[in-house]
Order: structure tokens, then C-alpha cells, then sequence
């Protein structure tokens, strides 16, 4: 039996606000321990699918399909249920830590107010305590000082430590990270990199890091899964991914990106067109209109899920009928 | 000579003190070339530009320009007025440097051209800017920027908003426009895997000053300033060597300022005389550096690992 104690797995996740589809169809599992990167561009339904998993869409949202959290659907629970949840098993950072910091308090009160009303811990000696060791975990030197800081105070690399902070006092099974380093210079970017890293490995929880960027996933994810236009179209081994990428899109961003390996100054690879609105019904394959190796099926039908190396169990694959083509 | 600044100096009043954003920069730039400036935030790379296009009056320092510098910012929709169409929207430098009240019709055919030459769809002169995608309302602010015909344009972090797809889409067009109109361009970009395909040069700042320039081949292939190394290293594109330098905690604040070198306080090669004196550049192979150990020879034989493989 396989255990089921701290895996999410999302099937079918479709999400429609107003008359588009944001979300045509996610699919993820995340096994316990691992951490999982979701790559996309604007608009590929990335960061709609993490704050599905955490009920926080907005009330207008219709959704469909399954997210399945220790085998108990979501999308079914009752708003106590996801109360419950969030913050204690399932906790969520993101790409501009100001504003998720309360300006008028100080980081101690908010801290205190997680350890209170999450954990439940009754006696303040051991709150602060508790504060104080969770900011030393986030490396932040004079956490004592720091107590007793406002945001303004911090800077952008220190506040995103102090979410970061904040996130893990519920002790949560999962953390959710939505371009937590976007906003952040390179060297700052790293160490935050670092520190989720090792976080990650210390508390053995699992991470589901959402970004646009494939070379940072690559850099704190065991897997990613490549989302277009609201939909999988390829999860891999994070290494793997970026050596051999199956997906014509996955492949199109590597290529997209300038290497060393390129002339300077010569034309860039560039994907044409733009991607689908949420309005457009699409009815085979969503990457098809720009695809370079396009052919009469993938206009016709969804491709579904080829799995690679062909027969492999390790799960992964890519919505492509290119892969069909190459293993008859 | 297209563009000559010498010894800038900008500094501006806080409560508390004194931001010295610009200490001491100089540069050069030829006609036909790209000169890239990289840096983190707060290394005075905005406040630089600001004095280059004129923004700004220098504290002190020369410039001397050919031409008016327009400027291209990242913010593509906030740089845009919301109401006016796109064809307004590239009438409107032409409508002002002729003292107009709306574009005449030359105006108009003006406009028109240099929407294709930015590779705007003739349907989209119609629409207004939240209408548009971002690559296609940075076209419309690159097509603004050329519309008096500059010799030089000043593009700040243009295409770290958008997409990776997109983000080609752009380069390449800059590319072109260069090569079509022998235009100079000053790129501002922490993105160095970008900077080394499109720069001719590079200016690597660090609170305020130019610690490592030379040619974009040179000094992201071959850094030799330990500051311009780590922010090789901090590339998440380049997988890590071991024992190569990772930089910890922060850049001090702009409003302190020590004697000596602005990197010493994270630099893993700091010696007594870096604390004491400012290095200024001098030349060490074909790249300027201000470090007192690599112009004493200090070889620290970093190479940058390939991007992404």
C-alpha cells in the first residue's frame, strides 16, 4: 500500500471565471517529502490551480474535477473543513512578501497570532519562543530585534524570510510557494532558494513551487509539471526536463531563452503567436496553433497523457501525440 | 562618440542622511552599439539612467549627447495613457515637438510606419493599451521612442515583464532596429543571460559605482571583479561548482558610506587596504576593474558554468 499520509493529487481541475476557462484541465500529485514545480507563463492557469488547493479562489469561480489532499477531495470539503486546513496542514507563500505582511503590526504580533490561533498555543513564554526559533530557522540574525520590527523595516529578502516564518509555524505538511522569488535580486534569490531547500529536507515536507522561470524550478524541484494555456502538458524529472524536454512547448521555452551557446546578437528562437485566451474553445491539443511540428490530429483531439520513456512507470509524460507517433 | 558622461555624481536628500546613488560613474557610447548596465537593486542603475536621458541634473560630472535619449520602461501598460489609441500614442512626441494640439495627417502616415517597422498589425492602431498584450504595447512604447529619430534610446528592464516566448520576440526586434537604423542602446537588465546576447559592453555596479567594465564577451565569460563572479554564480541558469562564491546577507545601506571599496563588506578576497581606499578601475586585460587584488594579479580562475544544461 502506498502511503497516502501527505500526498496531494489534483485530477481534471478545471476552473472557469466569467465566461472564460482559466483552467482546462490540471493534473498533479505530489508525493510526500517531494516538492513539485509548476512552470507556465501568464495566464497558463499556474497560480489559479495553487490557490484551488487552498480555497482561496474567488467565490465566483466555478470549479470541477478533484483535489484529492490524504484522499479527501477539496473541492467538497465544507469552509470549516478548509479552514482546518489551511495554514495548519497546507500553508502558502508568495512573490511579493509586503503584501503579505500586515504593514500596521509588528513581525513578533504576527508571528504570535499564527503560533496562537493556528497551533493553539495557550502559554506566551512559548510562543515567543517558538517565534524566536522559527525565525532563526529562516535565518534571520538578532530575531530578537526583529521581533519587534514592522515590514517597511525589513527588507524585500528579509520579509519574504518572515513568511516564510510564518507559513511554517502551523507546521504544515505542504507549503505552497507562488513565485516566491520573483521580486528578489539574483544573490537574494539564491539564498532564498537555498533555504526552501533545506527547509524542505529538514521538516521532510512536501513543496509545491509555482514559477515562470524553468531554471529556477529546476533548482528546488525533484519533478516539474509544465502548464499551457490551463493545461499539463508534460511532468518530469526536473533534470531531465530541462535536458529532454518532450513537449514541442516545454522545448520551444528552453530554446527561447538565450545560451552561452549562442551567437550574440543573432536572432533569437522566438515561439510565435500568443497564447490562447481563456474564451477560446479549443478542441485538440492547446499548444497547436503555435506549434512548429503540428500535424491534421492535433487540431482534432486532446492529446492525452504519453508516458515516457515509453511503458515507463515513473509517471512521467507529455499530452503530445508526437510521442504516440514515435513509440508505434 | 555618441554619448560621453564623465564623473557623475547624484545624490539625493532622505530623512535620515544622504542617498549617494550615483558616485563616480563614466562611460562611453559609440554609435551602433549596446552598452548594458547590470546590477541588483539600489546599485543607483535607475538613477543613472534618469541622469543620462536628462531626468535628472547631475550633483556634478560632464555629459555630453547628440541627441535627446528617449526611454523605454518595464512597466509597459503604466507608461501608456489609458484612454488614447495606439496610433495617438505614437502621434504624440511628434504632436508636441511640433507644438500641436492633435496629429496632423503626416503625423498620422509617420505613426503608421514606424508601427510597422515595430511589427504592429495595422488593426491594432486602434485599440487602447489595455486591449494589447504585453509584447505588443512594448512595441508601441519602442515605436514612442523612435519616433523623433534618436541616435541613442534607453531601455530599462524591457522585457523582464514579459514572457520567456515573448521576451525573443523583443531582443530580436531590438536587434534589428539597430542594425537598420544604426541605432545606439542603453539596455538596463539584472538578466545577464539576456545582457550577453545583446550587449556590445557591459558596466557592472555596485552601490553607486562601476566596480568591472569591458566587453559583454569578456566580462561574463571571464569575470573578474568577485562582486561580478557571484552575481555570475547567483544565476539559477548556471548549475553550481563547488567551492565557487555564494554571497550572503545584503548590500549595506546606500546612506552609509565607508571609506574604501562598496563590495568589502561581502567580499570573500578583502584585505586591509580595501576597507581603507577606494579602488578606481584600471585596466586589467581588455576589461576595467576597481579591485585592489585583481590589479595586484589575484587570479581567482572562476569560469561561469554554461546556462541551462
Amino acid at each position: 500500500m502506498k502511503d497516502l499520509s501527505s500526498s496531494l493529487e489534483i485530477r481534471n481541475l478545471e476552473i472557469r471565471i466569467g465566461s472564460g476557462t482559466q483552467v482546462r484541465s490540471a493534473d498533479l500529485v505530489i508525493e510526500p517529502g517531494r516538492s513539485m514545480g509548476v512552470v507556465g507563463e501568464s495566464g497558463s492557469g499556474k497560480s489559479l490551480t495553487a490557490l484551488a488547493i487552498m480555497g482561496l479562489l474567488p467565490e465566483t469561480a466555478k470549479v470541477s474535477g478533484e483535489v484529492n489532499w490524504q484522499g479527501e477531495n477539496l473541492l467538497r470539503a465544507s469552509a470549516d473543513r478548509r479552514r482546518e486546513i489551511r495554514g495548519r496542514e497546507i500553508a502558502m507563500i508568495f512573490q511579493d512578501p509586503m503584501s503579505s505582511l500586515n504593514p500596521a503590526f509588528t513581525v513578533g504580533f504576527q508571528i504570535d497570532e499564527v503560533l496562537k490561533f493556528r497551533l493553539g498555543l495557550k502559554s506566551k513564554s512559548q510562543r515567543r519562543e517558538r517565534a524566536l526559533k522559527l525565525l532563526s530557522d529562516v535565518g534571520i540574525p538578532a530575531a530578537e530585534e526583529r521581533l519587534k520590527a514592522y515590514p517597511h523595516q525589513l527588507s524585500g529578502g528579509m520579509s519574504q524570510r518572515v513568511s516564510i516564518a510564518m507559513a511554517l509555524a502551523g507546521e504544515p505538511k505542504l507549503l505552497i510557494a507562488d513565485e516566491p522569488t520573483t521580486a528578489l535580486d539574483v544573490t537574494v534569490q539564491m539564498q532564498i532558494l537555498d533555504l526552501l531547500t533545506e527547509i524542505k529536507r529538514d521538516r521532510g515536507m512536501s513543496m509545491l513551487f509555482v514559477t515562470h522561470d524553468l531554471a529556477v524550478a529546476a533548482r528546488v524541484c525533484d519533478e516539474i509539471s509544465v502548464f499551457y494555456a490551463g493545461r499539463t502538458v508534460e511532468k518530469a524529472a526536473a533534470s531531465d526536463l530541462l535536458k529532454h524536454p518532450r513537449h514541442p512547448y516545454t522545448e520551444a521555452l528552453l530554446r527561447a531563452r538565450p545560451h552561452d551557446s549562442n551567437e550574440a546578437r543573432k536572432k533569437l528562437f522566438s515561439i510565435p503567436g500568443t497564447v490562447p485566451r481563456p474564451s477560446n474553445i479549443i478542441k485538440g491539443c492547446v499548444f497547436a496553433s503555435r506549434c512548429e511540428k503540428v500535424f491534421p490530429l492535433c487540431t482534432e483531439r486532446v492529446p492525452e497523457k504519453f508516458g515516457f520513456p515509453s511503458g515507463s512507470a515513473d509517471g512521467s509524460y507529455a499530452r503530445c501525440f508526437l510521442l504516440q507517433k514515435e513509440s508505434l | 562618440m555618441i554619448l560621453r558622461a564623465v564623473d557623475l555624481f547624484k545624490s539625493y536628500k532622505v530623512p535620515g542622511g544622504r542617498v549617494r546613488a550615483v558616485r563616480g560613474i563614466s562611460l562611453d557610447l559609440e554609435k551602433g552599439k549596446t552598452l548594458a548596465i547590470v546590477g541588483e537593486s539600489g546599485c543607483g542603475k535607475s538613477t543613472l539612467a534618469r541622469v543620462l536621458v536628462g531626468l535628472e541634473a547631475p550633483d556634478s560630472g560632464t555629459l555630453e549627447k547628440a541627441s535627446l535619449i528617449p526611454m523605454v520602461f518595464q512597466d509597459s501598460l503604466g507608461s501608456l495613457h489609458p484612454r488614447r489609441t495606439v496610433l495617438q500614442l505614437i502621434c504624440e512626441p511628434l504632436v508636441i515637438r511640433d507644438g500641436l494640439l492633435r496629429p496632423s495627417e503626416a503625423h498620422e502616415l509617420r505613426a503608421k510606419d514606424l508601427a510597422r517597422q515595430v511589427g504592429l498589425a495595422i488593426e491594432s492602431l486602434t485599440s487602447l493599451p489595455h486591449e494589447l498584450s504585453g509584447g505588443q504595447r512594448q512595441r508601441v512604447n519602442i515605436a514612442r521612442a523612435l519616433a523623433l529619430d534618436p541616435d541613442v534610446i534607453l531601455l530599462d528592464e524591457p522585457v523582464s515583464a514579459l514572457d520567456v516566448s515573448i521576451q525573443a520576440q523583443i531582443l530580436n526586434l531590438l536587434l534589428e532596429l539597430q542594425v537598420s537604423r544604426g541605432l545606439s542602446i542603453i539596455f538596463i537588465s539584472h538578466d545577464l543571460s539576456v545582457v550577453r546576447h545583446i550587449a556590445h559592453d557591459v558596466l557592472v555596479l555596485y552601490l553607486g559605482s562601476v566596480l568591472e567594465s569591458g566587453p559583454a564577451s569578456e566580462v561574463l565569460s571571464r569575470p573578474s571583479h568577485p562582486y561580478t563572479q557571484a552575481l555570475l554564480a547567483s544565476d539559477p541558469s548556471r548549475s553550481r561548482r563547488p567551492g565557487q562564491l555564494v554571497l550572503k546577507d545584503e548590500p549595506p545601506s546606500p546612506l552609509e558610506v565607508l571609506p574604501g571599496c562598496s563590495f568589502a563588506a561581502r567580499c570573500p578576497y578583502v584585505e586591509a587596504v580595501c576597507r581603507l581606499e577606494k579602488p578606481v578601475l584600471k585596466n586589467v586585460g581588455r576589461k576595467a576593474v576597481a579591485c585592489f587584488p585583481v590589479q595586484r594579479g589575484l587570479q581567482v580562475g572562476y569560469e561561469p558554468t554554461p546556462n541551462l544544461s
